[in-house]
Parts: structure tokens; C-alpha cells; sequence
């Protein structure tokens, strides 16, 4: 089954983005 | 949210389609970020550029197919900020023409009329963005936001 590909790191998706010009959506979860 | 809106298909192929956003998913008692950022309750959503200024916050639940107008609304803020009248426009009109009835569609119609008057200096767009809001959401904050217009 498809996945949102979602980065799980908090610096490396800050670096991903700077470095590709996009922003950045952060969901900050708590399961249950 | 992962057990719905996460799930359902349009939003998958929303993100990871999408050009311009990277989806960041972390625990909510990631720290310093959860403190530094305001955390109070999930689900918490913020929409970010690279050097960490957030230009859109929401808590509670999205549901399939208002998500993804948020988050192009986000992006269209992004751009805002930054005086990208364009790249803006480009996020606000995906909102006003794919997700018209959204909960994220008035606010953009807002977005979107400020955008084109910012860009051309003519009142009329304000104008016709108070017009365009009254028709499709009379009920919203928007329609009241822009009821100055209706007099240029």
C-alpha cells in the first residue's frame, strides 16, 4: 500500500528543503 | 490522521507529488522544537520555510480534501511573505479553482485578490474579490474582511 514518503528528521528535512527551495509541512503527531 | 487522512489516496499522491513541500513528521514531545514552536495539542500542523519562520498554524483534525488546500494555502503564504506575488497566486488559485468548496477556498479568494492588486496596483481586483467571496461564501469571515472593498 502507498505511503506518504515523509521525512522523519527534523534537520534533515530543513536541509532537504533549503537546499531543493521548497517548504517544509510539519505534523507534530501523538498516536492514540 | 494517519489513520484517515494520511491514508486516503488523493492526499498520498498530494504530498508526494507535491514540488514545493516536504512532509516532516516527528513525535510531539520532540524537543527543543515542540517548545520553541508553541505546542500545546495535537494534531499540530505548521507550514515552514527552510529558515524556520512558520507562516501557518493550525490544530485539530484535517480531513481528506480540505489537507491539501491548507497546505497549498500555507504555501501560498510562504510566497506572500516573501512579496513572491506570483509563486503566490500560483498556490492561492490551485485552492480557489481545484478545492472550491474547502474550508481553505474563502481566505484564498481573499489571498489571491490581495495578490493580484499587490502585483498590479489596481483596486478593482480587491473589489471583485469582495464580490466573488459574497457570492460562493456570504457566511464567511472573508465576505466581512473585504466589505471595505465594495466601495472602491
Amino acid at each position: 500500500m502507498a505511503e506518504i514518503n515523509w521525512v522523519k528528521d527534523w534537520d534533515q528535512a530543513f536541509s532537504q528543503a533549503k537546499s531543493q527551495g521548497k517548504k517544509v509541512y510539519v505534523d507534530f503527531f501523538k498516536d492514540g | 490522521m494517519s489513520a484517515v487522512t494520511y491514508s486516503t489516496p488523493q492526499v498520498i499522491e498530494f504530498f508526494n507529488q507535491n514540488p514545493e513541500t516536504v512532509p516532516l513528521m516527528i513525535p510531539f514531545d520532540t524537543e527543543p522544537q515542540a517548545e520553541t514552536y508553541g505546542l500545546r495539542w495535537t494534531p499540530y500542523l505548521l507550514v515552514m520555510d527552510p529558515e524556520g519562520g512558520v507562516h501557518q498554524r493550525a490544530i485539530g483534525f484535517q480531513q481528506p480534501g480540505d489537507l491539501e488546500p491548507w497546505v497549498l494555502m500555507g504555501q501560498g503564504k510562504t510566497e506572500f511573505n516573501r512579496r513572491n506575488w506570483d509563486a503566490a497566486l500560483a498556490s492561492f488559485g490551485q485552492v480557489v479553482d481545484r478545492y472550491t468548496q474547502s474550508f481553505s477556498a474563502p481566505e484564498c479568494m481573499y489571498y489571491k485578490a490581495v495578490c493580484l492588486y499587490r502585483k498590479t496596483e489596481e483596486p478593482a481586483h480587491l473589489k471583485e474579490g469582495h464580490q466573488r467571496i459574497k457570492e460562493a461564501f456570504p457566511d464567511s469571515v472573508w465576505a466581512m474582511r473585504t466589505l471595505p472593498y465594495r466601495k472602491l
